[in-house]
């Protein structure tokens, strides 16, 4: 014992450690507990109020209390502010809580804030070092309190659910991720712009978040996918529109069709589907066809000619049947072995090529080069680029001077 | 006052290995992309080019004085007066990138982790480990160094490889004008030229004919590494690299968000604990080494306590935000970049003209 005690009295650093521990470990013993501290925030909802010169900051709050179901803990609180720090200030005092931002899955805005720049609202998110830079952000048409009263209706994990209805939307629907990081990425970027995603606050439907099928009211929305809950007649509803931003304001609202044509043309989409209506020949008489894209490449070659810049797109797309909708005749020959005749390959042709026209006629109408031809542009002649826009008179309307060029080439997978 | 066994090339390699990470893994990589924009990782090549240069300077006069010191050789060829200016800025330099270092990592950790963390706190973390270990001498130093090097490697590795999945941006590039790029690489110089440690231990450094490919490699590699972490980030975060100052944690946090990976951004912090440590026992090392050189042979203890008093002073007083870390950094710190990079090269182009001790008896 006496040999292990002087052994331990050479070794400096356990003094060291149980100095630590008696200066930190008892002082810890006296604090309050951080779970009786912090109020876990989930989603964030801000709208504003006013003339427009306040905020109305709503929080979604999961609050760790002992003895209670799980779903009883969620709470929406609300407060206003001239700041989103001065209303959280305040919504600290309503609950007797500091308010915990780490956990934040989604941060939802009222549609009319779109309309001025937005900036205001992000600036305290985008320094808060507890955000995470993946927290989601959704427009919607009623105001952010509202539709985060929908989310709390759901089951505890509400809010993670609507934020995870929009990253399915950017994997496998329409590629418009929205993120608080590529959202700043595109506003601080040189197109300025970004987009995110739209989701509809409806009354009358079944509580829960429903997803519509096909893109925009137009296209045909019918009522599918998930949904929970009872007591509410709202219903969060997602059919892919989405809001493009430019310098952080709205500049217009787009369906999720048009979004699906716009991702013709980006690299790294590699799903959807192309649907054939009407068509009719060797195998088909007036069929409704659709085409799941099975793999997608995409080539951009850029030349300058007398200064102006020539987009070349070569698309390759394999393609898989996946539905038959013959009007006529139920199809006898087996879909794994069926071959695309060149009647189809054509039409196909035709319909991908009007897609991408209708995406490029967009993204013109708007001025708002969300695919980011602009870097591939400048990349490739930085000098004959610069020549181009500091030709054009309105430097912000350079896709209507650019000239696409697309080459397709479709084969079946 | 402690005698410093000899450091065998491996341990000697791993310890330059592990200080060429120094101040720039972490804020660094973010300040890099605001002066410079995309361009900006070129800057770590060009550093790490001249920085591969002091390490060469450093073999041709190891081979041409095998067995002296640098304060001797100094003080042979210039006069005392003149090794002590050198060994005082040698004090100072490493100095102030021991009070950037743990300022940078201060504020990392307690912008993360621990927000109620106070100074005193860390400093109690950090500052007697660091003692332990730079009194414990070199060879202790050097063979801890070898037991973490690994678990370093592997973990920075991993931090880069999988960041490189991650990368999705399509960067503007050649926006950058050569003025401001010059004046990003003057700005950050002071975060490189650590390989100068180099010639404070040169007598305690074993190094034989054959095995200067292994301290050449493992700069190398460190360098490469180095290089792959900036690259990753600034390409990772094209655009908003200003608003994530942590580069290797956040190349983590960025795939832990996007790859649904889980949350692995915790390994990126092991890695920077293990160099923060190294790196002021490195730094403090140093000082008590030139501490020694300037005020004659007294205890080290009086090194160790004078590194203590003013890095507490320092640190407590002066800087305790990341801004003031930055301009400590880029106004302040820049121009003891002169040392490392004109006049430690300067003076030993000098030596190199002398004939050596052991040709002048011949």
């Amino acid at each position: 014992m006496k040999n292990y005690l002087k052994g331990l009295c050479k070794t400096p650093m356990v003094f060291v450690f149980i100095f630590i521990v008696c200066v930190y470990g008892f002082g810890a013993l006296g604090e309050t507990a951080e779970i009786n501290r912090y109020a876990i925030v989930s989603a964030i909802g801000i709208d504003s109020v006013g003339n427009g010169e306040n905020l109305e900051v709503s929080f979604l709050t999961f609050i760790p209390i002992a003895e209670q179901t799980f779903t009883e803990t969620y709470k929406v609180i609300s407060a206003q502010g001239q700041s989103i720090s001065e209303a959280m200030d305040y919504a600290g005092l309503h609950i007797g809580r500091q308010i915990g931002l780490s956990h934040v899955k989604l941060v939802v805005f009222n549609e009319q804030l779109l309309e001025n720049d937005i900036t205001r609202c992000l600036d305290y998110l985008s320094r808060s070092k507890h955000m995470s830079s993946s927290t989601k952000m959704v427009v919607t048409d009623a105001s952010a309190k509202d539709f985060l009263k929908v989310a709390e209706q759901l089951d505890s994990g509400s809010s993670v659910k609507v934020s995870e209805l929009v990253t399915y939307n950017s994997e496998y629907i329409y590629a418009t991720d929205s993120s608080l990081e590529l959202f700043f990425k595109g506003l601080f970027g040189p197109t300025r712009s970004s987009v995110v995603p739209y989701l509809v606050l409806e009354e009358g439907m079944d509580n829960g978040i429903t997803v519509s099928a096909g893109g925009g009211k137009d296209s045909g929305s019918g009522g599918s996918g998930a949904s929970g809950g009872e007591s509410s007649q709202k219903a969060i509803i997602n059919n892919g529109d989405t809001i493009i931003c430019k310098d952080a304001k709205k500049v217009a609202k787009i369906s999720g069709k048009d979004v699906k044509n716009i991702n013709f043309m980006k690299k790294g989409f590699n799903s959807g589907a192309i649907e054939l209506e009407n068509f009719s020949d060797e195998h088909f008489d007036e069929a409704n066809l659709t085409f799941e894209i099975k793999d997608k490449k995409i080539k951009n070659k850029v030349l300058y000619k007398n200064g102006v810049p020539i987009f070349q797109i070569d698309l390759t797309l394999s393609l898989s049947l996946t539905e038959i909708d013959n009007k006529e005749s139920m199809i006898e020959e087996n879909i794994e072995f069926f071959v695309i005749t060149p009647q189809a390959l054509q039409a196909l042709e035709k319909k991908v090529r009007q897609s991408v026209a209708d995406g490029i006629a967009i993204m013109r109408e708007y001025k708002t080069d969300i695919l980011d031809f602009y870097t591939i542009m400048h990349n490739t002649n930085k000098k004959e680029f610069d020549k181009f826009i500091n030709s054009l008179e309105d430097k912000d309307d350079y896709l209507n001077h650019v000239v696409f060029m697309l080459s397709i080439n479709l084969g079946a997978k | 006052m402690v005698r410093d066994k000899n450091l065998n090339v491996w341990q000697a390699s791993i310890l330059l290995f592990i200080l060429l990470f120094a101040n720039k893994i972490l804020v660094l990589p973010s300040l890099l992309y605001e002066g410079a924009n995309v361009e900006a990782f070129f800057i770590p090549v060009l550093l790490f080019v001249l920085e591969m240069g002091l390490i060469f300077l450093y073999y041709k006069i190891k081979t041409k004085f095998p067995s002296q010191s640098f304060a001797e050789i100094l003080r042979a060829r210039f006069g005392k007066i003149i090794a002590k200016i050198v060994f005082a800025f040698f004090m100072l330099f490493f100095f102030s990138k021991a009070v950037l270092l743990y300022n940078v990592t201060y504020v990392f950790f307690k912008d993360l982790i621990y927000k109620e963390a106070d100074s005193f706190m860390f400093l109690l973390c950090f500052l007697p480990i660091i003692n332990h270990l730079a009194f414990s001498g070199l060879r202790v130093m050097g063979r801890t160094a070898q037991l973490f090097f690994p678990v370093v490697v592997i973990i920075t590795l991993f931090c880069i490889v999988v960041g490189i999945f991650d990368i999705n941006s399509n960067p503007l590039f050649f926006e950058t004008t050569a003025s401001a790029w010059f004046l990003t690489v003057i700005k950050h110089t002071a975060s490189f030229g650590d390989a100068i440690f180099l010639f404070v231990f040169m007598d305690k450094i074993d190094i034989k004919k054959g095995q200067w490919k292994i301290l050449f490699s493992l700069s190398g590699v460190a360098m490469v590494l180095v290089v792959a972490v900036i690259v990753v980030f600034i390409f990772s975060y094209t655009y908003t690299a200003f608003m994530h100052p942590y580069a290797i944690f956040e190349i983590m946090a960025y795939v832990k968000e996007y790859g649904g990976l889980g949350r692995i951004d915790i390994i990126s912090m092991i890695v920077i604990v293990i160099f923060t440590y190294f790196h002021l026992a490195i730094y403090l090392k140093i000082f008590m080494s030139s501490f020694g050189v300037l005020f004659g042979r007294i205890s080290d203890i009086y090194g160790v306590l004078s590194f203590n008093f003013l890095f507490v002073l320092i640190v407590w007083l002066l800087i305790s935000n990341i801004e003031s870390a930055v301009f400590f950094g880029e106004r302040i710190a820049t121009y003891l970049s002169i040392f490392s990079f004109i006049i430690i090269p300067f003076v030993n182009l000098v030596l190199l003209t002398f004939k050596s001790n052991e040709r002048r008896r011949e």
